[in-house]
């Protein structure tokens, strides 16, 4: 099978609505869903299975991270962003098609280009010198790839929330405070966060059997600070303390209001709501989605659904006739 | 309808009845369908960039470059989504536009639209506050009448985005049929969502609308239009304020600290009555004259 180049496809309202009902929608929601499902009450520091897919790709996060020491801020005139994070990003172009050759087994090669386009746009925008929601989205496809054509397994997901997301989120955090990237697209007060989302979401999957953390425990700084390293949610809220100014009510108080939420498990399955509503429904956001032969821009699923239902219908049909 | 007192209101961020706002926006309307698509401003006038809703800082605007009733203002749009205020701060400058429109000129921004404004915050905002969408409606509506574009003492013209590829003069952006919800492009799209960038001509935007334009375009453009300046808004400045291309464009943003975390100072620009230039910045509001009515309600999809 030959692998397509991923592309942009929605570029109006109609295709917004055909989004919705896409296979690639199905595919990614419920992708989201299963790693949330996975980490369930477990930490950053758990002990997993990592296979040599999944450490190849924490090895070149690692290279990431190493290439933004070497590539420090220069002191060139700017607008806001730092222009030497278009050198980072140039660097890593001229390294990708080599990082790209290893991400796949040789039986899966023709897909390693596909990774490729969800990978590099996982980190930011070089023009604009910003980051946001739909750079973690690519980041997420990216991963969602592997288990598709099933390199990656059940087995490996505790491994790639707890370690490879986990890490992905370090640079990214690196890029932001190193380059200074701007938020892209940032809903600022009326949002959850400048940058990420789903660390909020898979965060408070990790926390939702705890004994003694609940929602309103972000309030307390030792404890963010003692638990910052165990669990997504309070190490991102302990990097907005890091970056913000002013009282926690003010600047975020989305993450404040929902400090007040009883359970764990009530944050996760709304914030799980809040994403599909608030980040993979708006236009602004998946306009600069790619779909390709893994993410496919289709709706084969909706058909094959629909036909079943018909097909139920017409058997219910005759059977009520029988009886009859 | 008392415009004095609905000013009164908004001025200590309070916000006025629904039924005064529809008063209010309907007042508005009947001032700005009479506008141009290019306003013609006698200087001097003071320009400002995206305020996006952050009222108290509004006022430290207003602080420092003179009182709204005494001083003549040019706000090059973006004036709501993001902060906590955007209903208090788009519909004081509505209200000290309707009180005196010669003096207070106002620009339509990517952000004053529906599309837009139903994910950044505004849409959110007016829910909130009044428990319907009803003074949304109002306000989008008020959006479709703002002009596109200022042009001061014939020299230096006035955008919120920046140039677009169909208008080579100053002449052909009045033929655009602005009174309508901002299209997706189009030379009106792209005059409210381009940006420059070190480029000589045209480039694709990575923001999926407008685009972006270089030292070339702008060179050509404010030759064939008689500019000595291009002022511009819709990107946020570290200091304020950008010069590009020999100082023949500039950016000013009036948002300090911007998402809490930019650390940026924000900027006005006065222009004297022989064209003169002068940038005055400013930094964000102090804590003890910004009031947060915060309320701990939990997010709907929470409950």
């Amino acid at each position: 099978m030959e692998s397509n180049i991923p592309t942009k496809k929605i570029k109006s309202s109609e295709d917004l609505k055909f989004w919705f009902t896409s296979d690639a929608y199905y595919y990614l929601t419920q992708w989201i869903r299963l790693l949330s499902i996975k980490i369930k009450d477990l930490k950053n520091t758990e002990e997993c299975k990592i296979s040599d897919t999944v450490q190849n790709i924490l090895n070149i996060l690692d290279q990431l991270s190493n290439l933004i020491d070497e590539t420090p801020p220069d002191n060139q005139p700017t607008r806001f962003g730092n222009k030497a994070y278009r050198t980072w990003t140039n660097k890593l172009l001229e390294k990708s098609e080599q990082i790209i050759t290893t991400f796949l087994p040789e039986k899966h090669s023709d897909y390693n280009s596909e990774l490729g386009v969800y990978f590099l746009d996982s980190f930011g925008n070089s023009r604009r010198i910003d980051y946001g929601s739909g750079h973690e989205i690519n980041f997420v496809c990216f991963l969602f790839c592997f288990y598709k054509l099933g390199v990656v397994t059940d087995e490996d997901l505790p491994a790639l929330i707890l370690k490879v997301f986990a890490k992905y989120l370090q640079v990214a955090r690196k890029l932001q405070t190193v380059y200074n990237l701007e938020p892209a697209g940032s809903h600022g007060v009326w949002g959850l966060d400048d940058f990420q989302f789903l660390p909020y979401y898979f965060g408070a999957s990790q926390l939702i059997g705890h004994k003694t953390l609940t929602p309103s425990s972000i309030h307390d700084k030792r404890l963010l600070k003692d638990h910052s390293g165990e669990y997504l949610y309070f190490r991102a809220i302990e990097y907005i303390h890091q970056i913000k100014t002013g009282p926690f009510f003010e600047h975020s108080p989305i993450l404040n209001g929902i400090s007040n939420v009883a359970t764990w498990s009530k944050v996760n399955s709304g914030l799980y709501k809040m994403y599909l509503d608030e980040v993979l429904s708006k236009y602004p956001i998946v306009q600069h989605c790619y779909f390709g032969k893994l993410l496919p821009f289709t709706d084969e699923i909706r058909k094959k659904r629909e036909k079943k239902f018909k097909e139920s219908r017409k058997m219910k049909k005759k059977i009520t006739k029988k009886e009859k | 309808m008392d415009i004095d007192k609905i000013i009164e209101v908004l001025s200590k961020c309070q916000t006025p009845s629904e039924y005064e706002i529809k008063q209010l926006c309907n007042k508005a309307i009947e001032i700005l369908i009479e506008e141009a698509n290019v306003l013609r401003i006698v200087p001097p006038v003071t320009i400002c960039g995206d305020i996006h809703g952050q009222f108290f800082d509004l006022v430290e605007l207003f602080d420092l470059g003179g009182s709204p009733f005494e001083t003549n203002y040019l706000f090059m749009g973006d004036f709501v989504d993001r902060g906590y205020y955007s209903l208090e701060t788009f519909l004081y400058l509505l209200a000290l536009k309707v009180k005196n429109p010669r003096r207070i000129s106002l620009l339509r921004g990517n952000h004053e639209c529906r599309q837009i404004t139903k994910v950044y915050g505004f849409y959110l905002e007016c829910v909130k506050k009044y428990g319907n969408g009803n003074v949304w409606r109002y306000c989008t509506e008020v959006f479709d009448h703002l002009s596109l574009t200022a042009l001061i003492g014939n020299s230096i013209f006035s955008v919120h985005g920046g140039l677009s590829p169909s208008i080579k003069t100053i002449n052909q952006i009045s033929l655009i049929n602005r009174k309508q919800e901002l299209p997706h492009e189009g030379p009106m799209s792209d005059m409210l969502w381009s940006d420059p960038e070190s480029i000589q001509n045209w480039g694709m935007s990575p923001r999926g609308a407008g685009f972006i334009f270089g030292s070339e375009v702008v060179k050509n453009f404010n030759r064939t239009n008689g500019l000595s300046l291009v002022t511009r808004a819709h990107q946020l400045c570290m200091d304020g304020f950008q010069y590009m291309f020999n100082n023949s464009l500039v950016t000013v943003w009036s948002a300090p600290n911007y998402f809490y975390r930019s650390g940026n100072i924000a900027a006005i620009l006065e222009i004297g009555n022989n064209l003169t230039r002068q940038f005055k910045t400013f930094k964000a509001a102090p804590k003890e004259k910004r009031i947060v009515k915060v309320k701990m309600t939990i997010p709907k999809y929470f409950l």
